[in-house]
């Protein structure tokens, strides 16, 4: 006995159309996160990269990739986290290439592309933290520039990236440590002026 | 406690940023050196954490975000159907390689499983090879154990119905495989012994059954008991 079965023709356009529908929310809720994603991807990389034509690039780069892939994050929430590492490992990528190409590192602190709110310390010590921090490790390199960023408590850091709290304050203390090591000569002699 | 131990704990609790313990403040009290250090460590900190500041937060250009959103606007919608082709040409294309590739040693192994393979059969009654049977018989041979012996040369057994069978008597299984070894390790005098058996005609030589003789059984008499069962 043979089956009839009933073909639905609209059945192809209807799925059709709950496809555009989610691209289309999907979109939406891409674009609700950029005004504050956004900017957190330029941080990052400008916090790696010095540079702020370099941190455009990058940025912009990862919020490309995060879009072309966003509809693989199942987790929302973690867009942020998400997108802080593409960034910072994109940075960083750009920043081996550029120094690859032979490209100093610091030149940046000769230009005029210092921030102007930097009242702390001189010429010297900033360049000298720009040495030491360049030396960190990658992961500790991170934790401090996220916890650096206003706004960001250590429980948000531990977030962000994705570790506990007790790592996230033992990376800053050892982090910190570190880069006191190399700047501590610049009090003192400021200390004996 | 000389200052020199407290060196370490003072810049720990500037580093971390912590309040000072106990028995460090009673020292800090008695101690103007300390606390001058406590203060340099302090003030290194400060000064660290306001220039970390300031490369963390930089201004964003105000260019940036419209030129995110252009740029996004001329990407296509990400689709969540099907990998796009660069994914799955290029994957075809390995797998049909590597099918290719290992097409003719499948064909190889396909023709070497072609070639006869003899299980050999241990017979209980002495005497020469009576026969060759085809095993697409396999119920005549069931009550006969089957031992099959794997050839030096190859790990592979093969017992296939369709290859056939060969009657060993007990004691020259061994040889026969070794034998069977040798032929399989030089095809051409396999081949030569193949076609001069083919010209010398086989002769099979009948039973020959001695006649039975059969005599009566013969019942004596037991001889009678000498002096009796003593009690």
């Amino acid at each position: 006995m043979q089956e009839l079965i009933l073909a639905q023709p609209r059945g192809t356009a209807r799925t059709e159309t709950q496809r555009e529908l989610a691209d289309a929310e999907m979109h939406q809720q891409f674009e609700f996160l950029l005004p504050e994603c956004a900017p957190l991807a330029f941080r990052v990389a400008r916090a790696v990269l010095r540079n702020d034509a370099d941190a455009e690039d990058v940025a912009q780069e990862s919020l490309l990739r995060a879009y072309r892939s966003f509809h693989r994050l199942r987790d929302r929430q973690k867009f942020r986290s998400w997108l802080v590492r593409i960034a910072f490992r994109l940075a960083l990528d750009r920043l081996r290439s550029a120094k690859r190409r032979g490209v100093r590192e610091a030149d940046w602190l000769r230009d005029s592309a210092r921030p102007a709110n930097v009242a702390a310390g001189t010429r010297d010590f900033q360049a000298e933290l720009d040495r030491a921090l360049a030396e960190l490790p990658e992961k500790q390199r991170l934790v401090l520039l996220l916890s650096a960023m206003e706004g960001h408590s250590i429980e948000e850091v531990a977030s962000l990236v994705g570790i506990p709290v007790g790592t996230v304050k033992s990376r800053l203390f050892v982090a910190k440590k570190h880069l006191a090591e190399k700047l501590r000569c610049f009090v003192k002699t400021t200390d004996n002026r | 406690m000389l200052c020199e131990n407290y060196r370490q704990p003072l810049r720990d609790v500037a580093a971390r940023g912590d309040s000072v313990s106990q028995e460090l403040r009673s020292h800090l009290d008695a101690c103007e050196e300390c606390r001058a250090a406590l203060a340099r460590e302090q003030f290194l900190f400060a000064e660290m954490d306001a220039c970390l500041r300031a490369i963390a937060n930089p201004h964003v250009p105000v260019s940036f975000s419209p030129r995110v959103c252009a740029e996004l606007a001329r990407q296509p919608v990400p689709s969540r159907r099907f990998p796009a082709a660069w994914v799955w040409v290029p994957t075809i294309a390995v797998a049909s390689l590597a099918v290719a590739i290992s097409l003719p040693s499948l064909i190889n192994d396909l023709r070497s499983g072609d070639s006869p393979v003899v299980v050999v059969k241990p017979v209980p009654s002495a005497g020469a090879v009576e026969k060759i049977q085809p095993a697409t018989h396999p119920t005549r041979s069931t009550s006969i154990h089957v031992a099959r012996l794997k050839s030096a040369s190859s790990a592979r057994v093969f017992a296939r119905a369709a290859q056939p069978k060969v009657l060993v008597p007990p004691g020259q299984e061994i040889a026969l495989a070794h034998y069977i070894a040798l032929l399989r390790r030089r095809p051409v005098l396999a081949q030569a012994i193949g076609e001069d058996r083919n010209q010398i005609p086989l002769k099979i030589v009948p039973l020959e059954i001695a006649e039975l003789s059969s005599q009566p059984l013969a019942i004596e008499p037991l001889a009678p008991e000498v002096g009796g069962t003593t009690r």
